[in-house]
């Protein structure tokens, strides 16, 4: 869980370990790409955080940086939210009028753009999850006699997938 | 003026989103790279001809997803209405 594939490297199988690792950062860079940092919110979408936590601590650490870095503090409620389009983050992290003067901190996405990306970023982590228990328990396990004989007969492919369930 | 505006109101990739409201299908295909990715490089025995499964996985989940959204089109369009027209 600290580095998506660590588990398979330090087994000793440092390409799959590499290649999870790209795959499972890839998702969720893209992710992030799609959608902007506002996809990653522990707060307002807990639900969706649940399932992209599974990328472990880059999660996390994408999540601290949004809320600490891109939200500002509401001067009404003192609740910590997203600027608004109209609105900026002052000095002290306090939300102000923009007054036409600049940006929020980051635009907000929405629509299919921000459900993509928060899907891709939670798939990457569901993803990350299936190669921790991978790394956890190895096996070359339910390989069934009709299928393994043909597969680990003459002939059989080098690439073909462990274990015989789906 | 301009350009300072311009400047204060710039993309900032990976902080803010990407215009794809038109496109957003296409990232379908991204999507099913990186799954393929991960997927193959966890189940499969022996990593010989990675590459040449995850991109047929690819294929098959981009393919699976058109001819899915085909048969719910045709369902949801020709089907549907003719087992129960709407009213009026």
């Amino acid at each position: 869980m600290l580095l998506p594939g660590f588990g398979h490297w330090i087994r000793g199988e440092r390409r799959r370990g590499r290649l999870i690792c790209a795959g499972v950062l890839g998702l969720f860079a893209t992710g992030v790409f799609v959608g902007g940092i506002d996809v990653v919110d522990r707060r307002e979408s807990p639900v969706w955080f649940f399932a992209q936590a599974g990328t472990g601590p880059v999660a996390f650490g994408v999540d601290w940086i949004h809320q600490n870095g891109f939200k500002g503090v509401d001067r009404g409620t003192g609740v910590r939210r997203s600027a608004l389009p109209d609105e900026r983050v002052g000095p002290g992290g306090w939300i102000e009028p923009g007054n036409g003067a600049g940006r929020p901190p980051k635009v907000r996405s929405v629509a299919k753009v921000n459900e993509l990306g928060m899907l891709f970023c939670a798939v990457a982590g569901m993803l990350n999850l299936i190669a921790v228990l991978d790394a956890l328990f190895p096996s070359d396990r339910g390989v069934s006699p009709s299928r393994s004989g043909r597969r680990e007969g003459a002939g059989a492919e080098p690439g073909v997938e462990r274990g015989g369930g789906a | 003026m301009l350009i300072e505006r311009a400047i204060a109101f710039a993309y900032i990739p990976f902080v803010d989103p990407i215009d794809a409201h038109r496109w957003w299908f296409l990232l379908l295909i991204p999507m099913a790279f990186g799954v393929s990715v991960v997927y193959k490089a966890v189940r499969m025995r022996s990593l010989d001809r990675y590459w040449r499964h995850v991109f047929g996985m690819s294929a098959s989940i981009v393919l699976g997803i058109i001819l899915m959204g085909a048969v719910i089109y045709v369902l949801i369009e020709w089907v549907v209405p003719r087992i129960a027209p709407m009213p009026g």
